[in-house]
């Protein structure tokens, strides 16, 4: 019994093992490494990923990718400087709408028109980023006129948790539930595991895919918000590097590539653990370059470590293992 | 049954006819908008840079068959450049380049026995390599760009010419019909269609999958080697940022040619339609002289055309037997 | 064997790493500089950093240097501002990758008790120690005054002018047009590329522009890495002779490129300089000493014939520096 559970959850521990082995580690070896303020630092740092990473989750679970997220965000972030000025707070709200409807898209291109995931969030990528560039001045920063508080106020604590790792938090909360508890939730897991198999059955596989994409274009519509409170300026070009970040996050919080397994708690230690790693290095004070292959050598080893853990600590080896 | 055959056929045809005709489709246009573009020196050089990225393609093109990926090509490339020139003042034009070209070899036998042998996860691998390699190349090079003395012999590949035809077109050539020999007529490449449909199917079968796998991704290193050291010589420098959307520039190509990310199929003339496509692309933008914005706006809605074009008639026939019922 | 070990105390063994990390490691006791900047993939930014490690050896002090990975990299920069008051240096000197997306952490920083030197870019905040200020806008005027004058007043000119959004890059820029419309309003400012940013895409782009504009005659480009890119593409068509280069920044590539005389000049700050006082304003700043709030020293502009006579010691890296 005990055996099987820790089989099929071995891809579920690599994050939460990694992270508290990373804490430990660089704890011991890093001053000042294992306070809370430094974990909190850490937890900010690591909301806007979070949020990327958790929507990439949902679309993985239906045996997709995007990678538009990081241009959606940023996209958002600009939509929402834009129009701070004239709407007050609720710019934030169309920062998410605007990632709504690329999310939309997305999913449109997706489910009903068969386009390759690839594909599609390439194109909707390149458009995100002109899109931005277009109503930004030709990539130019916006700063709206009163952001400054806001930029201030995002960067305090409630109830020791990040006020920025907030929203994050709430999405992570809703989206477990969901998954667990709402039959969405089990038609996602259903379409991911078996497209045909779910049809036959009756779940409307071309609808749920589409709802994750939906999903996943609010969550980056959302980063998007957090990145504009976070810096008080619309980026248009920012995140390039965060598409490839959140589905290696996803991928070490024990998301299946192609799809049908996945856990939201997990996906968070495996963002948790990315910003751990860079913070360590980055306080450490080692060369940038060494660091870079330092995360690339963890990065890599990361795959395997479901199956380390699996020989490790399961008492009886799994049929099957060569 | 006939009419069932017939459909099969047309539909077969069809597709193959579909392939190639977006690229002339995008020709066309292009011919008749844009400003300068019908001329042989440009068509020249819109075919050169369209090689390097077609030679780099063809590799993603087998590493995507065998049912895997590649993130780390762009690093690759700026590894072998900073390598090969480094190398190049003492010991040769010559042995730089071919020692450039290893190291890009050896980084897809590396990918390909982590991916394969070790059964770590494509995605995460490739994504490390790309961190790693650039890292070694930032550090090899101090992180500035590098320059080759431009010597002619150096600059050869990238600018020199065979017969009046640029090297780095024969090239191209050259390793188009290299992979479609490969997977056409070798029983090696035919092995990595029955991987990349379903692995635990194929090693059942006896099939040497992992081996096949491993083929694949040096196989690609050769490729992107190749792709490298004509870049490396263009551009005559050595630097980590040689070309960073390498990697995702193939994978655009391959996709757009019609090759699925999930394994299985393609061919060589799908990687060389995606190529074209894309060449005259970033060409026509330019030469329309249009901001950034409406560039990337642009290539969006084109590289959407591109692929939903083909998916039109399907689209058509999955849809109206919603209105009209049990059309068969 | 070991299986069994673990299997048998996992339990207390995580309690034990725990435990550990909590007590921490020894603080290190000498005065820690955070220096963060956009990248270390530019000559500007290299070079700056060599002339702040040096100066760092020179004063004993440890120097931390964080590169945010790329110009438009703003969350990671304000990670890494984060990290660096999370470590309790003693200054930061930064390079902001945009002024007004960090002020807010840099704020943080200064209300911490950490003095904060902005460097050439510099955060858009009021409570800065001191500013060591590059300016940006005269590199560009200087480029299009010999630019201007190599083309004789006459023809077109296409931009390489460098990422959008970045205030080295549009700073620059500014300068060329607004000079190049106050004094030599006979040349047309016909493309300005805001997407090729290194030496390849560089290339490209200019061949195209060979293509599409007959009456090229000039290339301003914001870096030497992109004009290095541009005098490649108009060597292998043989345009060499008509279409004139002006560039910024210095490296080895400017060198060469000055002294192959494949650009007619080339404005420069004397970055290594300001790495320097940048650094020394940190240390006197972490010191609780009153610093000068700005530092300015004057660009240069080098062209084929200056190239043996200035100081390249204040300008460039030594070539086997790696940061």
């Amino acid at each position: 019994m005990k055996a099987s559970t820790i089989n099929r959850q071995a891809r579920f521990l690599v994050a939460p093992g990694g992270l508290l082995l990373t804490v430990c580690v660089a704890g011991a070896l890093v001053g000042d490494y294992a306070s809370l303020g430094n974990l909190q630092n850490i937890g900010s740092q690591a909301a806007i990923l979070a949020l990327l990473a958790l929507g990439q989750m949902l679309v993985m679970l239906v045996r997709g990718f995007d990678i538009s997220v990081g241009a959606v965000a940023a996209c958002s972030s600009t939509v929402a400087a834009l129009t701070m000025d004239s709407l007050g707070t609720s710019s934030l709200a169309l920062a998410v709408l605007a990632g709504l409807l690329f999310g939309g898209l997305n999913g449109v291109l997706i489910a009903y028109l068969r386009v390759q995931p690839i594909v599609a969030t390439l194109c909707s990528m390149i458009a995100a980023q002109g899109l931005a560039r277009l109503i930004s001045d030709d990539g130019q920063p916006v700063v709206p006129v009163d952001a400054s508080s806001l930029a201030d106020l995002a960067f305090q604590n409630i109830a020791g948790i990040p006020l920025l790792l907030v929203p994050a938090l709430i999405c992570m909360l809703l989206v477990g539930l969901v998954l667990k508890k709402f039959t969405l939730g089990r038609h996602l897991f259903m379409v991911g595991c078996d497209p045909q198999a779910a049809s036959l059955v009756g779940v409307d596989s071309r609808r749920v895919t589409l709802i994750a994409y939906l999903a996943c274009g609010v969550f980056a519509g959302l980063a998007g918000a957090v990145l504009f409170c976070k810096t008080g300026t619309g980026l248009p070009t920012e995140g390039v590097s965060w598409a490839l970040q959140s589905v290696a996050a996803a991928v070490i919080g024990g998301t299946a590539l192609q799809g049908g397994t996945a856990s939201v708690w997990p996906v968070f230690f495996g963002v948790l653990l990315i910003q751990a790693l860079e913070t360590a290095l980055n306080i450490q004070g080692v060369s940038p370059f060494i660091a870079e292959i330092v995360m690339g050598l963890i990065i890599l080893v990361a795959g395997g470590l479901d199956r380390l853990i699996l020989r490790l600590f399961s008492s009886t080896t799994p049929y099957g293992e060569s | 049954m006939t009419t069932f055959i017939k459909q099969r056929s047309a539909i077969a045809l069809g597709s193959r006819i579909g392939v190639i005709a977006i690229p002339l489709v995008v020709f066309i246009v292009c011919v008749l908008f844009v400003p300068r573009f019908l001329s042989v020196d440009n068509l020249q050089n819109v075919l050169r840079v369209g090689s390097i990225l077609l030679i780099a393609a063809c590799g993603q093109a087998a590493i995507l068959i065998v049912g895997g990926i590649d993130f780390s090509m762009g690093s690759a490339v700026a590894l072998l450049s900073v390598v090969t020139v480094i190398l190049a003042p003492e010991h040769g034009v010559a042995l730089a380049f071919a020692c450039g070209m290893c190291v890009a070899v050896l980084a897809g036998l590396c990918n390909g026995l982590l991916i394969a042998y070790l059964k770590l996860p494509a995605f995460l691998v490739t994504l490390g390599m790309l961190m790693v390699l650039h890292g070694l190349a930032s550090l090899l090079s101090g992180g500035m760009p590098l320059d080759a003395a431009p010597s002619p012999s150096f600059l050869w590949l990238g600018s020199g010419h065979v017969a009046g035809i640029p090297v780095p077109i024969v090239l191209a050539v050259l390793a188009v019909l290299s992979l479609h020999f490969l997977l056409r007529y070798t029983v090696a490449g035919r092995g990595w269609f029955l991987v990349g449909t379903n692995f635990n199917a194929a090693v059942n079968a006896g099939l040497p999958a992992r081996r096949s796998v491993l083929l694949a991704y040096v196989v690609a290193g050769l490729f992107c080697a190749l792709a490298g050291a004509i870049l490396t010589s263009r551009v005559g420098s050595g630097q980590p940022n040689l070309y960073p959307d390498l990697a995702f520039a193939t994978i655009a190509v391959c996709a757009i040619g019609g090759i699925p990310l999930n394994g299985g199929r393609g061919s060589a003339v799908q990687v060389v339609c995606g190529a074209l496509i894309i060449a005259m692309l970033n060409n026509a933008v330019v030469l329309l002289n249009l901001t950034s914005a409406w560039q990337q706006l642009l290539m969006a809605a084109v590289i959407a055309a591109a692929v939903l074009l083909p998916q039109l008639h399907t689209v058509r026939r999955r849809y109206t037997h919603l209105f009209k019922g049990n059309a068969q | 064997m070991m299986k069994t070990f673990i299997q048998t105390w996992r339990a207390p063994l995580a309690l034990l790493g725990v435990a550990m990390s909590c007590v921490g490691s020894v603080g290190a006791e000498e005065l820690a500089i955070g220096y963060a900047v956009p990248s270390l993939s530019q000559s500007f930014w290299i070079s700056s950093s060599f002339g702040a490690e040096d100066e760092a050896s020179k004063e004993g002090v440890k120097l931390i240097k964080l590169s945010a990975g790329g110009d438009s990299n703003v969350a990671q920069q304000i990670s890494q501002l984060q990290s660096l008051i999370q470590r309790h240096v003693g200054a930061i000197v930064v390079g902001a990758t945009n002024g007004d997306a960090v002020r807010a952490v840099v704020d943080q920083a200064v209300r911490q008790g950490i003095p904060v030197i902005g460097i050439s870019s510099p955060p858009n905040s009021q409570h800065l120690a001191s500013i060591v200020t590059a300016d940006h806008y005269d590199m560009g005027r200087m480029q299009a005054e010999c630019l201007g004058e190599a083309m004789q007043g006459q023809g077109d000119v296409a931009m390489l002018a460098g990422p959008a959004g970045q205030a080295w890059s549009d700073l620059r820029a500014q300068g060329f047009r607004q000079t190049l419309k106050d004094k030599f309003p006979g040349i047309n400012v016909v493309a300005e590329s805001r997407l090729a940013d290194n030496r390849n895409a560089s290339l490209n782009t200019t061949e195209d522009w060979l293509q599409r504009f007959a009456n090229l005659k000039g290339i301003y480009s914001a870096t030497e890495d992109m004009a290095a890119g541009a005098v490649a593409a108009l060597r292998a068509s043989g345009h060499l002779e008509q279409v004139k280069v002006s560039t910024s920044n210095f490296s080895p590539t400017a060198r060469e490129l000055l002294v192959n005389n494949e650009v007619v000049c080339s404005s420069v700050q004397q970055v290594v300089e300001q790495g320097r006082a940048a650094l020394r304003l940190a240390v006197a700043a972490a010191n609780k000493q009153t610093v000068e709030k700005v530092v300015s020293l004057p660009a240069l502009k080098i062209s084929a014939q200056d190239v043996a006579t200035v100081n390249l010691e204040q300008v460039m890296a030594p070539a086997n520096y790696v940061p």
